[in-house]
């Protein structure tokens, strides 16, 4: 048998229970969107951008309320204002002496605030926590292609940016351009929010790349198994956090993160001291 | 500074940050196999100096470096996360050079294989500053730049790193600047002298030209520099 005939067999005959053709098809985005997470996470953290990561995401906030206000493309708001935010980040660290935190601190709580303003509030919940209930053809396959791209361009990049996080005098002794890395970074990782936003809100995409990657930076001894491992937490939180949020009827932004955090804690007795 | 082919000149070279003076009016040449020592008192810009000509800082002046050369860097050891997920295996194929060459090198800068799994953040300093040398050397550079590299190697450790860098410079021709506090390890192995003095060269030359007084016009107090012969 073949297995589009299974699959579209098992739907029909509610062999997945309470999944709907449209629930697997967010399933399918939502894991694609985890696995670029998962990867981008983990050089997130290794950079030491937790904190960075992880608010970052609320610049999304903004974008999607004028998308609202003008009647486009929420994912198209989102994107452009987290490019800028990315952008601006980049450009200030790199001609300032401002310490990141103060720029992230700053910035990042401006865009929450403007977001907050401009957001009808019937919409702000969703915008915040995220809440997704159909995912059409062109969007699922701009999703699963954008994340591919965003998995391959990390992993051909990844040596680069390992280095010129380690030692930034060697990368550039080395010929490279640790800035430009930087940059790419930064815009890689805003695209992956953006990507996300729909489905874990504004206010949790950056927890969602940086949890699972924590988590699998406690128990890994060497690059490839924490990629590995950085990509399976941020996948298995998403799809059991999208699972459970059918059946306990809650949502799925917030049951992922509660359950790599989970994870998180449960990695947390390798790193006793 | 004479023999072997010019792989170095600096002319009239300027640094500064910040618009501060850092280095000014520096001179001097190396050739192939010149184990060049860059001394100074703290601040002095020995780091600057080493930095600048590796491209890593802004500068007014000339650094010509040969055409095509490889150059290889040996900073001081970084300050790494002992959790840092990057084994030294995984750290030395950054290089993007074969396992064999990796092999080789590490057999030559005395890192032993069974430490290859280790994550690079738990190796011990002595450990690590081998690595950060077979690093720099997998690329089989002509001149080699090491900043401080006896800063966290014990006293073995230091003595076989020394002798390294010496069969480098003598039998691979390899032309070395070092930055180092140690005079006694500049003592026994360089072959030149670069001192700097807030800003200036004070002295560029053989270290045997070095003299006591102006080692106390640099450090400020009587020094004591060990001789130390090795048996052949």
């Amino acid at each position: 048998m073949k297995i589009r005939q299974f699959i579209s067999i098992s739907i029909r005959n509610n062999y997945i229970p309470g999944m709907s053709i449209e629930s697997i098809n967010i399933l399918v985005v939502g894991a694609a969107i985890a696995s670029a997470a998962g990867i981008v996470g983990a050089f997130a953290v290794l950079k030491r951008m937790t904190l960075a990561g992880d608010v970052l995401s609320h610049v999304a906030l903004p974008g999607i309320g004028i998308a609202l206000l003008f009647n486009f493309s929420t994912f198209l708001g989102a994107s452009v204002s987290l490019l800028m935010a990315a952008v601006l980040v980049w450009a200030i660290r790199n001609r300032t002496t401002l310490p990141e935190e103060t720029i992230i601190g700053i910035l990042f709580s401006l865009a929450l605030a403007i977001g907050v303003i401009i957001t009808a509030s019937e919409e702000l919940i969703d915008a915040l926590f995220g809440d997704v209930n159909a995912v059409s053809f062109a969007e699922g396959v701009l999703v699963i292609g954008l994340s591919a791209v965003i998995i391959i361009v990390m992993l051909l990049l990844s040596k680069k940016i390992v280095l010129s996080t380690v030692s930034p005098e060697l990368a550039k002794a080395s010929g490279l351009r640790p800035d430009i890395l930087e940059l790419i970074f930064l815009l890689v990782f805003a695209t992956v929010i953006a990507l996300g936003v729909r489905f874990t809100g504004t206010l949790l995409m950056g927890a969602l790349i940086i949890v699972p990657a924590a988590a699998a930076k406690n128990i890994s001894r060497n690059l490839a198994t924490y990629l590995t491992l950085s990509v399976f937490f941020a996948f298995i939180s998403t799809v059991g956090g999208f699972l459970f949020s059918k059946y306990l009827g809650i949502l799925p932004g917030p049951t992922a993160i509660f359950i790599s955090t989970l994870l998180f804690a449960v990695s947390m007795p390798f790193r006793w001291r | 500074m004479e023999h072997g082919k010019e792989v170095l000149k600096v002319k009239d070279l300027h640094v500064f940050i910040d618009s501060e003076v850092i280095l000014e009016n520096i001179n001097f040449e190396v050739h192939e196999g010149d184990f060049v020592a860059i001394i100074g008192p703290n601040g002095a810009g020995k780091s600057v100096l080493l930095r600048t000509l590796l491209g890593l800082l802004p500068y007014k002046g000339e650094v010509i470096l040969e055409p095509g050369i490889i150059i290889g860097y040996a900073p001081q050891r970084f300050v790494l996360e002992r959790d840092l997920p990057i084994s030294a295996n995984e750290w030395l194929q950054l290089s993007g050079v074969s396992k064999e060459m990796i092999a080789e090198t590490l057999k030559k800068v005395g890192f032993a294989p069974s430490l290859l799994n280790q994550p690079i953040g738990i190796l011990s300093s002595g450990q690590l500053q081998r690595l950060i040398l077979a690093f720099a050397l997998l690329r089989k550079p002509k001149i080699l730049f090491v900043d401080e590299p006896l800063s966290a190697v014990d006293a073995s450790g230091s003595e076989a790193i020394t002798q390294l860098l010496l069969k480098l410079s003598k039998e691979e021709g390899i032309a070395i600047l070092f930055v180092s506090h140690d005079l006694n390890l500049v003592n026994r192995s360089a072959s030149h002298i670069i001192c700097l003095n807030r800003k200036q060269v004070c002295f560029g030359g053989t270290k045997e030209a070095l003299s006591e007084k102006t080692l106390k016009e640099l450090f400020g107090e009587d020094q004591t520099v060990y001789q130390h012969q090795h048996q052949e």
